[in-house]
């Protein structure tokens, strides 16, 4: 094996390690067991609360008996806005994906407010649509509550890291800066 | 005429690495920037085939289940076995609850398989049932999807399958040992903070099942080598 190819492998596992190290330190913080009436679980409900808000905001459009409760959506049908119902998992993997990626801070952060946007919207449209099937199509609803979505989701955000990854690449080659670090 | 595979078309027309890919990758790390081949490039063929592959196998075929079954249940004894899960309550899986008291009807699908206790002195539980698809399925169809479609030879295809399978089957070794050895342990307690962490993280969050394919993914790509030529 080269010391070119060498040298690249290294590169791949350890933006591996990183995206572990990252990624497992982010989701341990969201997943941590917090005791029940602790501070950050009062701050989990209010951001969930903030959630369902939003969700039932974009929901009473077509809806206008909605109610939000707390994390609960109720109207034609009810859904309960959950931990897990956030997509942050999906956000905090895309977060410690870019934080692995060698690139420059800044370049990091307009990805990570870009990508992070971007994901938060699409969930509420997730969470809007799953509160139309669960009135037309029950039947449909647990699978493409937990099979579809998720899926789509990791999808969503694996593109979204391609595209960025490629801009970053992209800005090092602008003009101004050196070709030489990239390409010599 | 012997067909070539794509893996030795890729070693012929690549050239081999000189000084100046080298430095490229030296000074890109150095500069803590992305060398130009970090990440593989997936040209549309292979993403369009990796998506209807995915399609194809994460589809609610009728029977799909049911087919696999039985090899998850083999794999969890397997684990139970190797890792003493459970202790003298000996638990094991199977495609049919054990006892009367659990109704197959009762929310199972053809993804539910059963644990129950074989023996031991604890108290009579009725069978568990366990919902493989996400867990088990979902995640190896994804990997089989994502290797299969990728632009490289048969041989690297092969190794990289197994590294990837290899991953994917220690994360639902983990998936099954933790809670076989919560259920059926003889003073029930609650969890470490450890073990509760490594579940929530590791297994449960729903977008780990289709995250942990895509990473066994990289790590055997990145782990692999298709002669001189890197994808």
């Amino acid at each position: 094996m080269s010391r070119w190819s060498r040298d690249l492998r290294r590169a791949r596992l350890r933006f591996a390690a990183a995206f572990i190290a990252v990624g497992g330190l982010l989701l341990a913080l969201y997943s941590f067991p917090y005791s029940e009436h602790g501070m950050p679980e009062v701050g989990f409900a209010w951001y969930l609360g903030a959630y369902a808000r939003v969700a039932g905001a974009v929901i009473h459009l077509a809806d206008p008996t909605l109610r939000v409760s707390g994390a609960d959506l109720v109207g034609r049908t009810s859904l309960t806005i959950a931990k897990n119902c956030d997509a942050m998992d999906v956000n905090l993997l895309l977060i410690a994906a870019m934080i692995a990626f060698p690139a420059p801070w800044k370049r990091r952060l307009v990805g990570i407010v870009a990508s992070v946007g971007l994901l938060s919207v699409v969930n509420v449209l997730r969470i809007v649509t799953l509160y139309q099937i669960n009135i037309h199509a029950p039947r449909a609803f647990e699978f493409i509550h937990a099979e579809v979505f998720p899926l789509a989701m990791v999808a969503l955000a694996v593109g979204a890291f391609g595209l960025w990854s490629r801009w970053s690449r992209q800005a090092e080659l602008a003009p101004g800066e050196t070709p030489a670090h990239a390409e010599a | 005429m012997p067909k070539r595979d794509r893996g030795a078309r890729a070693r012929a027309s690549a050239p081999a690495s000189t000084w100046r890919q080298r430095r490229a990758v030296e000074v890109a790390l150095a500069a803590d920037r992305a060398p130009l081949e970090l990440l593989p490039r997936l040209p549309p063929r292979s993403i369009a085939l990796c998506l209807g592959l995915a399609i194809l196998l994460l589809a609610p075929w009728p029977g799909y289940g049911r087919l696999f079954g039985p090899p998850f249940c083999a794999f969890g004894n397997a684990v139970i076995v190797v890792v003493g899960a459970g202790g003298d309550s000996a638990p094991r899986f199977s495609t049919r609850p054990r006892d009367s008291t659990a109704t197959p009807d009762a929310g199972a699908t053809d993804w539910t398989v059963w644990l129950a206790a074989r023996s031991g002195d604890g108290p009579s539980r009725p069978s568990l049932p366990l919902e493989t698809r996400i867990l088990g399925y979902t995640p190896l169809a994804l990997s089989l999807a994502l290797t299969l479609s990728f632009a490289v030879s048969w041989r690297r295809k092969l190794r990289m399958l197994g590294i990837g399978l290899a991953l994917l089957l220690m994360r639902l070794a983990i998936a099954i040992a933790l809670p076989v050895s919560r259920a059926f342990s003889p003073h029930p307690a609650a969890p470490g903070p450890v073990s509760e962490l490594v579940w929530y993280v590791l297994i449960d969050l729903p977008a780990m099942s289709y995250v942990a394919p895509l990473f066994a993914w990289w790590i055997a790509f990145a782990a692999t080598r298709d002669g001189s030529a890197e994808s």
